[in-house]
């Protein structure tokens, strides 16, 4: 344990001018914040991304309307303003790559992450201030080139976020293949590279720099869930970083990792050595690139929603104004999911070519993974079980984490199945289930995260009245526009399909896909609300006191907005994270008791 | 940012940089492990393609002595900087900086030899796995020259202290780590 910790550490001194308080600042706070309107960018690209897929399913190669006649030519439009097929895949593509790699983890793990561990193991900032700073200026100019690779001569990357050879890998099989591929593969190197200095940033944090008392059973669940999905980012995402480095390999020096012998193009000519024709390399193996790409892009989907699931924990242990069910269960089967999650990436390739003894492994150890997200939900539920409720805007948002992502976890036992999954693979079921799992589960206990620690973050109040509105809207159009997706995936409609309406046996489903469209765009619409909120509230909404929530864990007994040094004096902990109305809180007449708090003799 | 000041580490804050560091080899190691499953998979679909003393083994045997030599002056280096002493610590990172030099220089006479021969990447598989893992990890010896000549300069500027040489630890730790590789390497693909 770190008694050692309350000594001064060394930490930088509060600077004075515009360029390091904000631009290269090693606060964690303010790296957390750049972090978030960097992703809050990257969130309406994305967005409006989706919403072009959307339009092009529900109304296949008619004009999209305002884009369309602003950027006809340019981009993924003809000169009428319909998106061309090549377009089609660029938008699923990137609204994929951009989501995960820009949006989702950005999100959950360097936001939250860098604004709440030191906050809440009672540091004064993360173990390598430097090294912080870095991971976000390694970020941005990842995302810069992901963004800029729309204005590519032949446009951005289209072999799909999980970039499959050969169609990634031929420089020539498909416009995108050219140096579109080379931007995303550069800008998903360079964004995994932050995300290993972040997560070795953060477990050295957690382990080294508690405070005193801050045992591994005191520490909240979002620090828990920040340090277990840290050695996901410490140890998954190299393997990331080698398949990027290996495909840069075929593409840039003509080497044959993921290029067969004997592959041939259209013309019937021989297609060798990253793809130059006439080559007779070859030698290497597509099936090769699935193994080292699911190795790291499975312990994503954790990275994914294992933070989510400690915001939502929180969430819902504060306003039921209950300790948490089972608390070390809880831990422990956090601690599973990342065991487990680093030995499933085979259940991604049940249709790739599997010896069927490897097939039968993957399956079996996928389905184990339903018995720890089980014992989550039940304990979530335990906590709500009596408690004393109250349905708070970030309360609403917990709930929907937990609701939706129970839709989503049945659904991922589904696709487990290797026979199921030989029949679902790449259609629309897939979609649903894991925009379930991201969009209903992650998704919504970042925005719950959002509302609950912008009283913290700026020293102010959200508008409530928006805050129901945005979650009610967001709540009913989410599932209106995923839950018809099993429909079309059972259906048979696959991923990827530029047109809906170009097989026969897929028009009867054609207003589902218009159903779905409209409620996309309502609920694309609905986040303009979100954002008003929170840029309106920063400025404008009702000054915050420091603990608005009643909540026990450190970071709400500083004030709020938190000060540049955290905590005037490092404070010692005596007691748990989540011991709402309990003996202790009782003897001071709350319901609560902050973790620091000397109880009177 | 502070140059001037003689900084002072405290015990936690050395603990906290070795530990990460130590966190940072094992990504590394989790990079360079799929290179070789790869290859290992690679040379068992393809034995045809390679047989053990095909790539130059005189100047890869040269280069593991020049790695091994290495790690002696970086030994040096640190346990100079632990006592203090600037001139020494900065003397032999020099000298461990050099030696990845004339490792980087004999691997680009290699690989202008197989060139000269028209081996390429684009050749067979084989050489593809050669040249990445090779390329890598001369990548990682690049990098290591790079900043050791940086510690260098700031040793002999009177950076590093008793109380403050955590810098030239976590060095020694990375070259540790880019030796280690290269004696994976070497075996691997020019003995076996």
């Amino acid at each position: 344990m770190t008694e050692h910790a309350a000594h001064a550490e060394e930490i930088h001194p509060e600077p004075k001018d515009f360029f390091h308080k904000y631009v290269w600042s090693y606060d964690h706070k303010v790296i957390s914040k750049q972090y978030l309107f960097t992703a809050f960018f990257f969130l309406i690209v994305g967005g409006l991304l989706a919403m072009l897929i959307r339009w092009q399913l529900a109304y296949p190669f008619q004009p999209v309307p305002v884009l369309g006649s602003l950027l006809h030519g340019h981009l993924f439009f003809d000169d009428s303003g319909a998106i061309t097929p090549e377009g089609y895949l660029q938008l699923t593509t990137m609204h994929g790559s951009i989501m995960i790699f820009f949006v989702m983890i950005p999100m959950l793990v360097a936001v939250f992450g860098n604004y709440l561990i030191p906050l809440q193991i009672g540091a004064r900032d993360v173990a390598f201030p430097l090294l912080n700073a870095l991971s976000y200026w390694l970020y941005l100019p990842a995302g810069i080139l992901a963004f800029s690779s729309f204005f590519l001569a032949k446009g951005a990357a289209e072999a799909g976020w999980t970039g499959y050879p050969p169609l990634s890998d031929v420089s020539s099989s498909t416009p995108g293949s050219g140096s579109g591929q080379i931007f995303w593969l550069l800008s998903v190197f360079l964004v995994g590279f932050s995300s290993i200095l972040g997560g070795v940033n953060f477990l050295t944090t957690i382990v080294k720099m508690r405070a005193p008392g801050m045992t591994w059973d005191r520490l909240p669940l979002v620090t828990w869930s920040q340090l277990i999905t840290a050695v996901f980012q410490a140890l998954a995402t190299p393997v990331l970083g080698s398949a990027m480095a290996l495909m840069f390999m075929d593409k840039v020096f003509h080497t044959s990792f993921f290029i067969p012998s004997g592959l041939q193009n259209s013309d019937d000519q021989l297609v060798g050595g990253g793809g130059l024709v006439g080559n007779a390399g070859g030698g290497g193996h597509p099936l090769l690139w699935q193994h080292i790409f699911w190795f790291y892009s499975h312990p994503a989907v954790y990275i994914l929603i294992l933070p989510g699931m400690g915001l939502a924990s929180e969430l819902i242990a504060t306003f039921s104004r209950k300790p948490i069910f089972a608390y070390k269960p809880m831990v422990g089967s956090m601690a599973t999911i990342m065991g487990l999650g680093f030995i499933v990436w085979g259940h991604h390739m049940f249709v790739s070519g599997m010896s069927p003894a490897m097939g039968m492994g993957f399956m079996m150890t996928t389905m184990l993974i339903a018995l720890p997200s089980g014992v989550k939900v039940f304990n979530w539920l335990g906590t709500l079980h009596r408690g004393s409720i109250h349905l708070t805007v970030p309360m609403l948002h917990g709930l929907s984490f937990l609701s939706m992502f129970i839709i989503g976890g049945l659904s991922g036992i589904f696709m487990a199945a290797t026979p199921v999954d030989i029949y679902i693979h790449d259609t629309y079921y897939i979609i649903a289930h894991f925009h379930y799992v991201v969009f209903g589960g992650s998704v919504f206990a970042v925005f719950g995260g959002l509302y609950y620690w912008f009283p913290k973050m700026w020293g102010r109040k959200m508008n409530d009245k928006l805050g129901y509105l945005h979650w009610f809207l967001t709540f009913v159009t989410f599932n209106c526009t995923f839950f018809p997706m099993h429909l079309l995936g059972e259906g048979g409609q696959m991923r990827r399909l530029a047109t809906s309406t170009g097989y026969e046996y897929l028009q009867p489903m054609q207003d589902i896909n218009v159903f779905i469209s409209v409620s996309a765009f309502i609920l694309g619409a609905s986040q303009i609300i979100f954002l008003f909120n929170y840029f309106y509230s920063i400025v404008k909404g009702p000054k915050a006191e420091a603990n608005p929530w009643n909540a026990i864990t450190l970071e709400w007994t500083i004030p709020s907005p938190a000060p540049y040094h955290n905590f005037d004096k490092i404070p010692t902990v005596y007691r748990g994270p989540y011991e709402y109305s309990g003996e202790e809180a009782e003897k001071v007449g709350r319901d609560w008791i902050a973790q620091d708090e000397k109880l009177p003799a | 940012m502070e140059h001037t000041a003689v900084r002072v580490e405290t015990e936690e804050r050395l603990e906290n940089v070795s530990f990460g560091m130590w966190l940072f080899i094992s990504s590394e190691i989790m990079f360079f492990t799929p290179f070789f499953a790869m290859y290992i998979i690679m040379r068992n679909a393809h034995p045809e393609l390679s047989h053990p003393h095909m790539l130059n083994v005189p100047i890869a045997s040269v280069n593991t002595f020049i790695l091994v030599i290495s790690s002696l002056f970086m030994t040096n280096a640190v346990n100079a900087s632990k006592s203090g002493d600037g001139v020494k610590t900065s003397n032999n990172l020099l000298l461990t900086a050099l030696c990845g030099l004339a490792f980087l220089v004999l691997k680009a006479v290699e690989y202008s030899g197989e060139i000269k021969e028209d081996l390429l990447p684009s050749t067979n598989i084989f050489y593809s796995c050669y040249y990445t893992m090779t390329g890598f990890h001369g990548l990682h010896i690049l990098i290591g020259v790079i900043v050791m000549g940086i510690l260098a300069w700031r040793a002999r500027r009177g950076d590093f202290t008793k109380t403050y040489n955590s810098p030239i630890e976590v060095c020694g730790l990375y070259w540790c780590l880019v030796e280690v590789v290269w004696f994976f390497l070497f075996p691997v693909l020019y003995l076996v």
